[in-house]
């Protein structure tokens, strides 16, 4: 027995050592302290000063004090890096002179930006995928050596060139449908661009390494700017004036993007200035009605007639989206029509009509029939249950069939939603529309009662609990707080994923806060906190009318504003962008996946909206 | 004579108390379930578990009631490999639904509900086995 128990405890003992072994094997060390404001404003003007001839002038005390430093300076200009050196001393000043003298004049109007190498550690020799996994997109960067002779690539780098990670593709990706997740540095890649740098044929090995980064604003004069993971660290303050310049930012992008034919840029890629051509099959409806009810809805809030020209024209081309024969929303050569087309064109026909009643601009006479006519479509799809089929097939003779057996996602929360707006679209059908909005939500607030396994989590029931907002009015105490009690649930389930100030994950990537996710390793999606800042947002005001506490929706709200706030595009995020008019506003993939596309900033500006609206409006500082 | 087994019997007390707690944590504040019926069954049947490893301890502790002790653990035990043999059967259930209704989507979920009920067998079905396997040799 004393034996057995003596194996056991050298066995845990080798665990441990194992575990201590690989974590020294793993861990940066510290190679510098990040800068405070007044540092690198000193330390760019300095920078700025020498590589543009003015000489080192007087020491500056705060950049004179004794710490040895690597430092990258990079001029960008148009969106790209057009001059790099790097410098090294044994202060801060001494760095920055010995970069500057190598970079030489700037070539035009350039922005500086400092990166101030603080950590270092090696990436051990593992096997390819789990190399690739050994990086934090964004933040991370890459050093190899050799005679001598060293050659970074710095986040900005590894950024632009999509090296942090790939696209999840396969089986996995599959199954992850819809999840647009990137995973896993392009190692090979990485390698082969130091060894060019390097000179050598041979693949170097490999040292992780971290940065602390500074960029000039795109303003003179302003203060500089934290840069982390290609966006600006710093958080605008979340107040009114803010949110609502935030959103109208937002839909200033759409219009933007927004063609003559009332068809949107689907996607837009800031980095290199370009909208790839959609087909009709790549082109989601869904999302272009999206984009057009948060136009509407923006216009609605702010009164510009602009955001409601531009949601006419949007609306007017989807109203041409559809196979012959049917209202409802497809392509044209489309036989199997989705519910949730339908679903979001109905609610921004809805949004569109309270808009131009807000405005004071008729509607067509043709917009309102085919608005009116996707409503009988929604209801014709709901079955007994409350539950909407998902789907209809048409068929050669004119007619269809609701195909009830398959379900998506989203689309029974889009139509519970299109359903209470038209309600509030058109008060005189409100009456006849509230049964079917309280059997479409209460069937939506049960599903998960339906099998063992989703009784432990939720997927994604944003439009649900925006929906069940939305119909408030329409529904019975019963369901209301049956509703209330749902949606609050699922906010207790996403606080769970959604990193904190005061967690472990968020002390060491404040910039991280507010998103939701379970590792650093995984790049954090502007997108959901989007969807589910929308979604507290109406959880918030049905616990409010019930005189639920909000503190803790309040303090997740708040989170996720800051962290939107933190990734909309702006001109002084943008420098990293050759036209930086073209993506102000718009809401990338996440850090490591460039694009903008329609549905991102529909999101984000919706929530951010909303929260001025509902939340900070009403006299909350 | 006292044997190496029944010598192992606190020690088995104490793994049956730690694991229960452990698991009564994850399954109450990690993921929660929001089924009332399921959530008092399972508090039922680890608390269950919980005093039978007290048990187990305080009659090897006191050198009483050793016999009433091993009967306890062995019913606490049963119940909670029948409920572990329970939750496994329904998340299997859950992904075959799943991935029926909800394709690509489905699919996913479907392994996710397989992967819990591997952790399922894990966290609540090892403990209990080991506990049978070892209280069932005492009693030959």
């Amino acid at each position: 027995m004393r034996r057995r128990l003596v194996v056991a405890t050298l066995a845990l003992a080798a665990v441990f050592a194992a575990l201590a072994a690989v974590d020294r094997a793993a861990r940066l060390a510290p190679r510098g302290a990040p800068l405070d404001e007044a540092e690198a404003r000193a330390a760019l003007a300095r920078l700025r000063r020498v590589a543009g001839g003015g000489g080192e002038g007087a020491p500056d005390a705060l950049l004179a004090r004794a710490r040895p430093t690597i430092l990258y300076a990079t001029a960008w200009s148009g969106g790209r890096p057009t001059q790099r050196a790097r410098g090294e001393g044994a202060t801060l000043a001494a760095a920055l002179d010995d970069a500057a003298r190598r970079l030489g004049l700037p070539p035009s109007a350039v922005r500086y930006k400092l990166d101030l190498l603080v950590g270092e550690g090696p990436l051990p020799s593992l096997p390819e995928p789990l190399l690739a996994a050994s990086l934090v997109p964004g933040r991370d960067g890459v050093a190899a050596t050799r005679d001598g002779a060293r050659a970074d690539l710095l986040p900005d780098d590894l950024l632009a060139d999509g090296l942090y990670a790939r696209a999840l593709q396969g089986a996995f990706a599959r199954a992850l449908a819809g999840a647009d997740l990137e995973l896993g540095a392009d190692v090979s890649a990485i390698r082969r661009r130091l060894a060019r740098a390097l000179e050598t044929a041979r693949p170097p090995s490999l040292r992780r390494t971290r940065w602390d980064q500074w960029i000039e604003p795109a303003t003179p004069g302003a203060p500089p700017l934290p840069v982390e993971r290609g966006h600006l660290a710093r958080t605008p303050a979340r107040a009114h004036a803010p949110l609502v310049a935030a959103a109208r930012l937002g839909g200033d992008y759409l219009l933007a993007h927004l063609h003559p034919d009332g068809r949107f840029d689907y996607e837009y890629y800031p980095d290199a200035d370009q909208s790839p051509p959609t087909d009709e099959f790549a082109y989601s409806l869904p999302r272009h009605a999206g984009a057009t009810l948060y136009l509407a809805d923006l216009a609605r809030a702010t009164g510009d007639r602009r955001l409601l020209d531009g949601a006419t024209r949007a609306l007017a081309w989807l109203a041409a989206q559809h196979p012959p024969g049917t209202s409802a929303v497809a392509a044209p050569s489309e036989r199997t029509l989705s519910l949730g087309a339908t679903a979001l064109a109905s609610v921004a026909a809805s949004a569109h009509q309270r808009a131009a009643a807000a405005l004071g601009v008729p509607v067509d006479d043709a917009l309102a029939a085919w608005a009116t006519a996707l409503a009988r479509h929604l209801t014709a799809q709901q079955l007994p249950d409350g539950d909407f089929a998902h789907f209809y097939v048409l068929d050669t003779n004119g007619g269809g069939r609701r195909d009830e057996a398959t379900h998506v996602l989203y689309a029974s929360g889009e139509a519970a939603l299109a359903l209470a707006a038209r309600a509030r679209a058109v008060p005189a059908e409100a009456a006849t529309l509230a049964p079917a909005v309280d059997r479409a939500l209460t069937a939506l607030i049960t599903a998960n009662d339906r099998t063992f396994a989703t009784q432990f989590f939720f997927v994604e029931d944003h439009w649900t609990c925006i929906a069940a907002e939305a119909a408030w009015e329409l529904l019975p105490s019963t369901t209301r707080a049956r509703a209330a009690r749902y949606c609050a649930d699922f906010a207790a389930f996403l606080r769970r994923s959604q990193h904190h100030a005061d967690d472990a994950l968020g002390r060491a990537d404040p910039d991280l806060v507010g998103a939701y996710g379970f590792t650093p390793l995984l790049a954090a999606h502007p997108t959901p906190v989007g969807s589910r800042t929308e979604a507290l947002l109406a959880t918030r005001a049905m616990a409010a009318r019930l005189g639920h506490d909000t503190r803790a929706l309040d303090a997740m709200i708040d989170d996720g504003l800051a962290f939107l706030l933190r990734h909309q595009l702006g001109d002084d995020a943008l420098y990293w962008a050759p036209a930086p008019s073209a993506a102000r506003g718009g809401v990338l993939l996440s850090d490591v996946g460039r694009r903008v596309r329609i549905d991102f900033v529909q999101h984000a500006g919706a929530a951010l909206l909303r929260a001025a609206e509902e939340v900070w409006y009403s006299g909350r500082p | 004579m006292t044997s190496d087994r029944e010598r192992a019997h606190p020690l088995l007390g104490v793994v049956a108390l730690v694991s229960s707690v452990l698991a009564l944590w994850v399954g109450l504040t990690v993921t929660p379930s929001r089924s009332s019926a399921f959530t008092v069954a399972f508090v039922a049947v680890e608390a269950l578990s919980a005093a039978a490893g007290l048990g187990l301890v305080g009659a090897a502790i006191t050198t009483r009631g050793r016999a009433g002790a091993r009967t306890f653990a062995r019913v606490a035990a049963t119940a909670q490999l029948a409920l572990a043999a329970i939750v496994v059967v329904l998340l299997a259930l859950s992904a075959a639904w799943l991935r029926g209704i909800y394709g690509a989507l489905g699919e996913g979920l479907a392994w996710a509900a397989i992967v819990a009920a591997a952790l399922v067998v894990e966290a609540l079905a090892i403990v209990p086995i080991v506990q049978l396997v070892v209280l069932r040799e005492r009693r030959r």
